[in-house]
């Protein structure tokens, strides 16, 4: 990695851009690819020209990888009231000398956003903003950024098949014996988890902590405090924390309830139609794979996992996660504030003996913590949100207003994860330390969700339908039983499999029988 | 199209030259917002402006543009043309106003690419 740092200076219009050259040079030098490099070239120049206009000026840091460019930009100014406002295109506050040289046009933002991957801006009133953006160097990098966060210990699989009929996306498939999963399909849910009696499944990060560090920020969700054994409050926990080296912890509470309250004030405008509150993850995954068509319903706000991870103004941070899903998210942090994600495995392994002697009489006004169900509709479990995701994309939900979906049952606290069951941990968690010390709040997602790519047969559309009608001959021959043997979850995603070479065309155990007893003549005729 | 054929065909005046392998133009693009033409900067891309002053500066060093010209005979900043003589970006100045300029562009590439096309 190498890191490139520059001042801005308010007001100076001719020697702006001198940290967008360093980073060009640098970007050359390793010979990135010129359409990354020219994207790389508008955001970050723009983000300049939008401290040297707009501010009292800032500074500029980039960070290099091979595989990514990522940028943060600090200013000190009036920061962004409205920043849906400043995202339109054609707003602008800047002043005429600015104008004179081609400047303030109110297209700084839109640009920035056009040509980043990955966008996020944190801006507080009278003090200032800080932008982060990330690009990625080779081209179709974010395609290949869909890694599942799922790790699979192959040997205990006993092919009992139930992951594969209870994955909401038919990402699995059962291939010599053991599960893998289509990374272009896994929303990080924890559906396969759930069910596999084998402990085949685990979060794709590793469970033993990392050695805190003074400026290391930890991230812990809040279903951790009810798996004590009692109710605990927040500061017998910090404590605890504190004595394992952890100064600096953030809960995941107060970032949720900010993007409860983002949500609802948003929710205020929007009439006749359901508001997906993006608390959980995995969800949102869902909707970008399977209900494209709803994530108009989203609104524009970042998660609570990543609000946290975008507003690290220091050293690195460490998440606890719960589930795949959130540890994906940890890992799309910027090499300027580096982020790991752990499992909880390790931390409650340490924790346990130093809080076991610890019960405490409940907190006098113990509120519920915030995870869920202070939505008026709150639905979980993943089947059940896949029925009314459903019914929304078919138009018969025109109402209910905010929703929270979340794919585990009880929410967070249902996360196959913890060892307590949901509802006591629940319970346990429940905290009266409610104020928010650390200034969480919910960003502002300025780059749209898009639905994901990778979902199509073929690039050329011609090849693509002509693949659609081979998939559609071989499944009319398939028995049509979606039995699993074969290890694909429908007898429709074997004919898929087979045509774009996942699997072989002898696969179904039914169909070779038919064909030996020579039963199915009938479709010979249509054989590819 | 070869820049200085491209040049002489809408009657443009040749300030600053291209380095060779810079001076094939495909594409034109005019505007007058820095955003736009940050945005619409290419390799094979002519920017046609009436901005001549140093906002252009960083248009010329950071996105290797392969030529801009000028509407109205505006003569860039001499700051302009030394960043522009650093990085091999051609200067053109046109006589004609910006729209003029830009019909007489328009043609001399289409006129080209009905010559190149196979009949």
């Amino acid at each position: 990695m190498t890191e490139i740092t520059g001042e801005i200076r308010s007001g100076d219009y001719v020697s702006a851009g001198q940290a967008s050259k360093r980073i060009k040079d640098a970007l050359k030098r390793i010979g990135a690819d010129p359409a990354a490099v020219r994207r790389a070239m508008v955001a970050a120049y723009e983000a300049e020209m939008n401290v040297v206009i707009h501010t009292r000026g800032g500074t500029l840091r980039a960070a290099v990888t091979p595989e990514k460019l990522d940028v943060l930009v600090n200013d000190i100014g009036p920061g962004i009231t409205d920043i849906a406002q400043a995202m339109r295109e054609g707003f602008s506050t800047a002043p005429p000398e600015a104008r004179d040289l081609g400047f303030g046009a109110g297209m700084g933002l839109p640009n920035i956003r056009r040509n980043t991957d990955r966008f996020s801006i944190f801006s507080e009133p009278d003090k200032g903003t800080r932008l982060r953006f990330t690009i990625f160097l080779e081209p179709h990098a974010p395609a290949a950024a869909y890694t599942a966060a799922v790790r699979i210990t192959p040997e205990r699989c006993k092919q009992c098949l139930r992951c594969l009929h209870v994955c909401p996306t038919q990402a699995v498939r059962i291939r010599n014996g053991a599960p893998i999963i289509l990374p272009h399909l896994c929303i990080g849910c924890a559906a396969c988890r759930m069910v596999c009696p084998e402990d085949v499944y685990g979060i794709g990060c590793p469970d033993n902590m990392p050695t805190p560090e003074p400026d290391t920020t930890l991230f812990v969700p809040a279903p951790l405090r009810g798996q004590f054994g009692g109710q605990l409050s927040e500061e017998t926990l910090r404590n605890a924390l504190k004595s394992l080296g952890w100064n600096t912890v953030w809960f995941s509470d107060p970032w949720e309830s900010a993007l409860e309250d983002a949500v609802k004030r948003y929710a205020r405008e929007q009439t006749n139609r359901p508001v997906l509150t993006p608390v959980c993850p995995a969800v949102v995954n869902l909707i970008q794979v399977r209900y494209p068509s709803l994530l108009e319903y989203v609104p524009p706000f970042m998660s609570a996992l990543e609000s946290a991870r975008e507003s690290l103004s220091q050293g690195r941070g460490v998440f606890v996660v719960p589930c795949a899903a959130l540890c994906t998210l940890a890992h799309e942090s910027s090499a300027l504030h580096p982020c790991v994600a752990v499992s909880p495995g390790g931390l409650l392994r340490r924790l346990a003996p130093l809080l076991k002697t610890r019960e405490e009489q409940p907190p006098p006004s113990a509120a519920r913590p915030d995870t869920i169900s202070n939505a008026p509709v709150s639905i979980s479990g993943i089947d059940q949100v896949c029925q009314f995701l459903d019914e929304v994309e078919d138009g018969r939900v025109n109402d209910c207003g905010v929703v929270a979906l979340y794919a585990c049952d009880s929410g967070c606290f249902g996360a196959p994860v913890w060892p307590e069951h949901p509802e006591v941990s629940r319970y346990r968690s429940a905290t009266d330390n409610t104020q928010d010390a650390i200034g969480a709040t919910a960003l502002y997602r300025p780059k749209l969700l898009e639905a994901r790519t990778g979902l199509r047969l073929d690039a050329d559309m011609n090849r693509a339908i002509e693949k659609l009608a081979r998939i559609d001959r071989i499944r009319a021959q398939l028995p049509g039983r979606d039995c699993g043997v074969c290890g694909s979850p429908t007898c429709l995603a074997l004919a898929e499999d087979i045509v774009m070479a996942r699997a072989d065309a002898q696969a179904c155990v039914y169909k070779k029988q038919d064909d030996d007893n020579g039963t199915a003549s009938s479709d010979k005729e249509n054989a590819p | 199209m070869n820049l200085e054929q491209l040049a002489q065909e809408i009657g443009a005046h040749i300030e600053t030259p291209a380095t060779p392998e810079r001076a094939d133009i495909e594409r034109v693009y005019a505007g007058d917002r820095m955003s736009d033409l940050l945005g619409a900067a290419s390799e094979r891309t002519l920017l046609a402006t009436h901005i001549a002053n140093c906002g252009l500066l960083r248009l010329i060093e950071l996105m290797d543009v392969p030529a801009i010209c000028f509407a109205n005979g505006a003569t860039p900043d001499p700051a302009v043309v030394e960043a522009a003589r650093e990085t091999g970006t051609a200067l053109l100045v046109s006589p004609w106003d910006l729209y003029e300029t830009c019909g007489r562009l328009y043609a001399a590439l289409n006129h080209e690419k009905q010559r190149a096309a196979p009949s």
